[in-house]
């Protein structure tokens, strides 16, 4: 989850009426996010199931493992593939593998967990739109500053190496605030984010639509 | 300089062993693509006609699309001094693909002046999986990016008008290369700003001529919309259903064509940035696909990273932001075409990826020893991931049909052409695609002969369609429960095709059965008498 403390740190550095106004845009745009409305809909995604965390020893896993390792073993490179097809490796793999998803951009900014209760299936988690404003803050901090919040988002994407499936929202909610933190300095500090937000706006409305007018459809199917 | 020639010498060996050991066993068998580009130049250097007749084209009609002439034309010396056949058909994408890494190394040190950065780009472009996977298979895009490397580096050492000529070469040479090189003329000419290059530009823009003529036809044009997102529209069921729950103006607001095509776009463009393209699971296109992982190394994930704070601090300087617009732009053409994400139209990209991790990887070795040595287990696994996947696993999953490397065809012209003289008809089954072109491959078929039999027959999906057949080859589904009457017949086909117990041994004998490399069946051989 995200660390208050490193965030007011950020904040720190900004005067007190930017602050304001950074904190009025991470609030309106937390509220109108869609991974808040998902929650909001269906509260249960946030329960955790025992039976979703990850576990290396599942048969179908242990049996992939196996047959790679048959498969090199029979081409006459068995130590290689020993050594590089194992649990361990495997474990290590899977784990690296849903932490870096988090940022598929199909996931995260356009069509969300292929799960019709965990996404409405026409955006992602985060908008699309705010993206640019994200990267804009995230490019004007110092190398220092960006360390840190780089330690900061890997420690919130972090907890997804150990969920079974694949897009599992709860475990990068972190990250999607740290997100909605960096769009709303995006729009204080971005000269341009004025007019750009005018796309931001049709972005919203248009998960809008889709959330009241399209989706109740979709997920009685 | 004496170095950097050993430096470029050792590069290119590198580079060349890895792209030319086993070419003709991984991938497992020619695709039949592959087997069009050779038989067409098998064509045109025996009689200058092309599969069809046709005299030098510059548009070749083949198995499922029109094919640019680059990579055809280039085959024509290499078979006619090594003959048609597998090793011929490969040579020019792999020799090709080892030349494009000194060439590298040369923009590397043009833009960057740093040879350490130069040498390593050069390095993990030689083992890069995303080269090797198009420079070791015959495929058209490693003859074109090579063109399109040779086209960036001469013009930024100021060789402008070969330079341009290059990035027109390239246009010859692939279908997303006619979209990306006027793009990247563009760039250059900015980043140049001279008069000179504007003038190269404009002599050398006359090489364009040709090849719009050609592309401009209806053929070629018909590829074009199938291939691209043009051809594509939403289900009428499904606009009648927005309708309704929309009302008319809410409808024309969010779903109208620059909204919805507009997503489109730019979801395949940032599907080209995803780790799971780049790092983790690739592609599930069999001839695009190394099991396991993605397009570049587990390894590469963390290079790239590092590199971004240093994109941050240079972003204003001139060179840094030619290698990330050429970055940029690389994805465009497989942004706008049909396929969520693609490996081969999107192939630049590999360049500037491969210097930027480059540079990851002058900063890795800036850190503690502790984190070099975790680091190298990290490269190592990785490295050893790839060699055992590429190798060992990948070719038991991909040798199927025309998604894949269409294994099978080679072992059943070797079993049917001996005995083709034996039978009134032989029947070949269509299912995995395309087998016309082999059996004229593989049988190194009069292209005479052919010229005067060659009929296609259209198939729903291809902007062309099959080889009928020639002599008594028949190519076409097989029905067996229709075809089983049929006298003095060879059939072939697979399994799911020809029931072993719809064989009468009064009238059809099982002759032979072909594996694939997994040992499942691929072709049961059948006579009937």
């Amino acid at each position: 989850m995200v660390n208050c403390n490193l965030l007011y740190q950020f904040l720190g550095k900004m005067k007190t009426e930017m602050k304001r106004q950074a904190w009025f845009w991470f609030v309106i745009i937390t509220i109108l996010s869609p991974w808040l409305w998902l929650i909001v809909k269906s509260p249960r995604m946030l329960l955790l199931d025992p039976a979703s965390l990850y576990k290396i020893s599942q048969p179908t896993r242990i049996s992939e493992i196996n047959t790679l390792r048959g498969e090199a073993s029979s081409a006459g490179v068995g130590l290689l593939g020993r050594l590089v097809v194992n649990k361990a490796t495997w474990a290590a793999r899977d784990a690296f593998s849903r932490i870096l998803s988090t940022f598929d951009p199909h996931y995260l900014l356009l069509e969300g967990d292929v799960d019709i209760t965990r996404s409405t299936g026409k955006t992602g988690p985060v908008f699309l739109t705010l993206a640019p404003l994200a990267i804009w803050s995230f490019w004007h901090r110092g190398r220092r500053q960006q360390t840190m919040l780089a330690a900061l988002i890997l420690a919130a994407v972090a907890g997804a190496a150990m969920f079974e499936p694949y897009y599992f929202l709860p475990a990068r909610l972190g990250f999607f605030v740290i997100y909605n933190w960096l769009a709303a300095e995006g729009v204080v500090r971005a000269k341009w984010s004025t007019i750009y937000l005018a796309v931001v706006g049709f972005e919203v409305a248009r998960f809008a639509h889709d959330f009241w007018l399209h989706y109740p459809y979709r997920t009685s199917l | 300089m004496k170095k950097t020639w050993l430096t470029l010498i050792l590069i290119f060996v590198l580079a060349a062993g890895l792209r030319l050991v086993k070419i003709t066993k991984y991938p497992l068998s020619l695709n039949w693509d592959e087997a069009a580009f050779a038989y067409n130049a098998y064509s045109v250097l025996q009689t200058g006609k092309d599969e069809y007749g046709e005299v030098l084209p510059l548009q070749f009609k083949s198995v499922g699309d029109y094919k640019n002439p680059m990579y055809i034309y280039l085959l024509v010396p290499v078979i006619k001094g090594g003959g048609l056949n597998e090793l011929t058909t490969r040579i020019p994408p792999a020799v090709l693909g080892a030349l494009t890494i000194p060439l590298l190394y040369i923009i590397a040190w043009t833009l960057f002046k740093n040879r350490l950065l130069a040498t390593v780009s050069g390095v993990l472009l030689a083992i890069s999986p995303w080269h090797l996977q198009f420079t070791r298979a015959g495929a058209d895009v490693g003859v074109s990016s090579f063109f399109v490397v040779l086209g960036i580096c001469l013009f930024l050492r100021k060789k402008y008008l070969t330079g341009v000529a290059s990035l027109i070469g390239s246009m010859y040479s692939y279908f997303a290369d006619k979209m990306f090189a006027p793009i990247m003329i563009l760039l250059l000419l900015l980043m140049r700003q001279s008069r000179k290059a504007v003038l190269s530009v404009a002599v050398a823009g006359l090489l364009l001529l040709p090849i719009l003529f050609a592309s401009s036809s209806a053929g070629p044009k018909n590829k074009i919309f199938i291939t691209t997102l043009l051809s594509y529209s939403q289900p009428d069921e499904l606009v009648r259903k927005l309708r309704a729950e929309d009302g008319s103006v809410i409808y024309a607001v969010f779903h109208n064509p620059v909204v919805e095509y507009g997503y489109m776009i730019l979801d395949r463009y940032l599907n080209h940035f995803s780790p799971s393209f780049l790092f983790i699971k690739g592609l599930e296109d069999n001839r695009q696909r190394i099991l396991g992982m993605g397009m570049m190394y587990w390894s590469d994930s963390l290079l790239l990273l590092l590199s971004l704070p240093l994109i941050a601090v240079n972003i204003k300087k001139k060179n840094w932001q030619f290698l990330i617009v050429w970055l940029l732009l690389s994805p465009m053409p497989a942004a706008i075409t049909r396929d969520p994400v693609h490996a081969r139209r999107a192939f630049n990209m590999i360049y500037p990826l491969i210097i930027l991790i480059s540079y990851g990887l002058i900063e890795l070795l800036k850190q503690k020893m502790v984190v070099k040595m975790v680091f190298g287990g990290f490269l190592l696994w990785s490295v050893g991931l790839y060699f055992l996947s590429y190798y060992v696993f990948t070719p038991l999953v991909t040798y199927k049909g025309s998604a894949g490397w269409q294994y099978g065809y080679k072992q059943l012209v070797e079993f049917v052409s001996p005995i083709k003289g034996q039978y009134a008809k032989i029947v070949i089954d269509t299912s995995y695609q395309g087998p016309y072109i082999f059996f004229l491959f593989y049988e190194k078929y009069p292209p005479l002969r052919y010229q005067q039999q060659a009929k296609l027959v259209g198939v729903e999906g291809l902007a062309l369609g099959e080889g009928v057949g020639y002599d008594n080859y028949s190519f076409r589904p097989i029905f067996w429960p229709g075809d089983r009457g049929a006298k003095k017949t060879l059939f072939a086909g697979p399994p799911e095709r020809i029931s072993l117990q719809d064989i009468d041994p009064k009238s059809a004998k099982l002759l032979k059965t072909l594996y694939f490399p997994d040992e499942t069946e691929a072709f049961r051989v059948v006579e009937t008498f």
